[in-house]
C-alpha cells in the first residue's frame, strides 16, 4: 500500500483522492499518532457489503417489534411500517450517542459492532438505510438468469 | 409477562443512567426513554423503555432485551425489579421469528396484510415468497 506522511498527504490530497478512486488506498502516517487509510467510498462500501443485517420481526400482543441483532436495538409500533420507522429513529439515536460520547464509542461491545455501525453511518437517506437493513440475504435471492448476466 | 414499567423499574434499580435524546429532527424518539449502564470493563449496556409503560413487551422481544441488551437471566431481572426472588421463573421460549427482509417483501411487494403475515410461521412466509416469485411476470392474480 502506498504510504505517505501527514504533511505530504495534505499537500498532495488531490493526487491521493485520484489514487483512491483507482482502488489504490493510501496509508497516512503521523508522528505520535495512529495511521489512517484513505480509500474511495465505493471501496469502503464494497468492503462492508458482507456485513449484512438480519432483523427479526415479532408480532406480539397487537404490536410489531423489529429486533436488529447486529446492533442489539429494536423498533416497535402498531404496524410494521411504524416499527420500521421507530427502528430507523433508534439507529439515529445510537449514531448520535457514538458521535458525542467517546466512552460509548470505545466500549468493547460497540467496537465489535463497528462494521455494521459504518454501514448505517454510510447511508445517505432513510430509504437507503431501510434498503440496507432489509436487504434479501444473498443465499435467498434467486440465481441470476443468463439474460440478466 | 413483563411490561415497560417493569423494564424501567429494572434499569432504575440497577443504576441505569438516562441517555439524552440525540436523534435530531426525528419525530418518534420522544416515544421512549433510553438508559445505559457501563460495566467495569467498559461494555456499554443500552436499552429503551416505551412511554406506554402499561404495554406488555412481548415474550420474544423481552427475551432479546434480557439476553443482548441487559445481559441478565429472567430470574435476575425479576429479582432486581422486585427485590426478591420471583416465582415467575418460566424460561421464555425462543420462537423462530420471521426475518425482516421477508416481512418487508410480503407486505410491500406481495401485498399481504400484516395480519396475514403475523399468522405465518417462518416456513409459511418463505413458501409464500417463493410462490410469489414463481408466478409468471405480469400475473397480478
Amino acid at each position: 500500500m502506498q504510504e505517505m506522511n501527514y504533511s505530504d498527504a495534505r499537500a498532495g490530497l488531490a493526487d491521493l483522492h485520484e489514487h483512491a478512486l483507482r482502488h489504490l488506498p493510501t496509508r497516512i502516517t503521523r508522528r505520535r499518532s495512529e495511521s489512517t487509510v484513505l480509500l474511495s467510498e465505493a471501496d469502503f462500501r464494497a468492503l462492508l457489503g458482507r456485513y449484512a443485517f438480519h432483523p427479526d420481526v415479532f408480532f406480539e400482543g397487537g404490536a410489531v417489534s423489529i429486533w436488529l441483532p447486529e446492533l442489539a436495538i429494536w423498533g416497535r409500533g402498531s404496524s410494521f411500517a411504524e416499527a420500521r420507522e421507530d427502528l430507523v429513529d433508534e439507529i439515529e439515536q445510537l449514531l448520535g450517542v457514538l458521535e458525542s460520547d467517546e466512552r460509548a464509542r470505545l466500549a468493547p461491545n460497540m467496537v465489535e459492532r463497528l462494521p455494521w455501525i459504518y454501514r448505517v453511518l454510510g447511508a445517505t437517506s432513510d430509504d437507503e438505510l431501510i434498503e440496507i437493513l432489509f436487504a434479501e440475504p444473498a443465499g435467498e435471492a434467486p440465481a441470476p438468469t443468463l439474460a440478466a448476466i | 409477562m413483563a411490561t415497560f414499567r417493569d423494564l424501567r423499574t429494572y434499569v432504575t434499580n440497577d443504576g441505569g443512567t438516562e441517555e439524552p435524546n440525540l436523534a435530531r429532527g426525528r419525530r418518534r424518539t420522544g416515544d421512549h426513554r433510553r438508559y445505559f449502564r457501563e460495566l467495569p470493563e467498559g461494555t456499554r449496556l443500552r436499552t429503551k423503555v416505551s412511554h406506554d409503560e402499561h404495554a406488555e413487551i412481548g415474550a420474544d422481544l423481552f427475551h432479546r432485551i434480557l439476553r443482548d441488551q441487559l445481559r441478565v437471566t429472567e430470574d435476575q431481572f425479576w429479582e432486581v425489579v422486585r427485590g426478591r426472588a420471583s416465582t415467575e421463573t418460566a424460561p421464555t421460549t425462543d420462537v423462530e421469528p420471521i426475518p425482516g427482509w421477508l416481512v418487508t417483501r410480503l407486505i410491500f411487494i406481495v401485498g399481504l396484510s400484516e395480519a396475514d403475515v403475523a399468522r405465518m410461521t417462518t416456513e409459511d412466509a418463505r413458501a409464500a415468497w417463493l410462490e410469489f416469485q414463481s408466478r409468471p411476470q405480469g400475473d397480478d392474480a
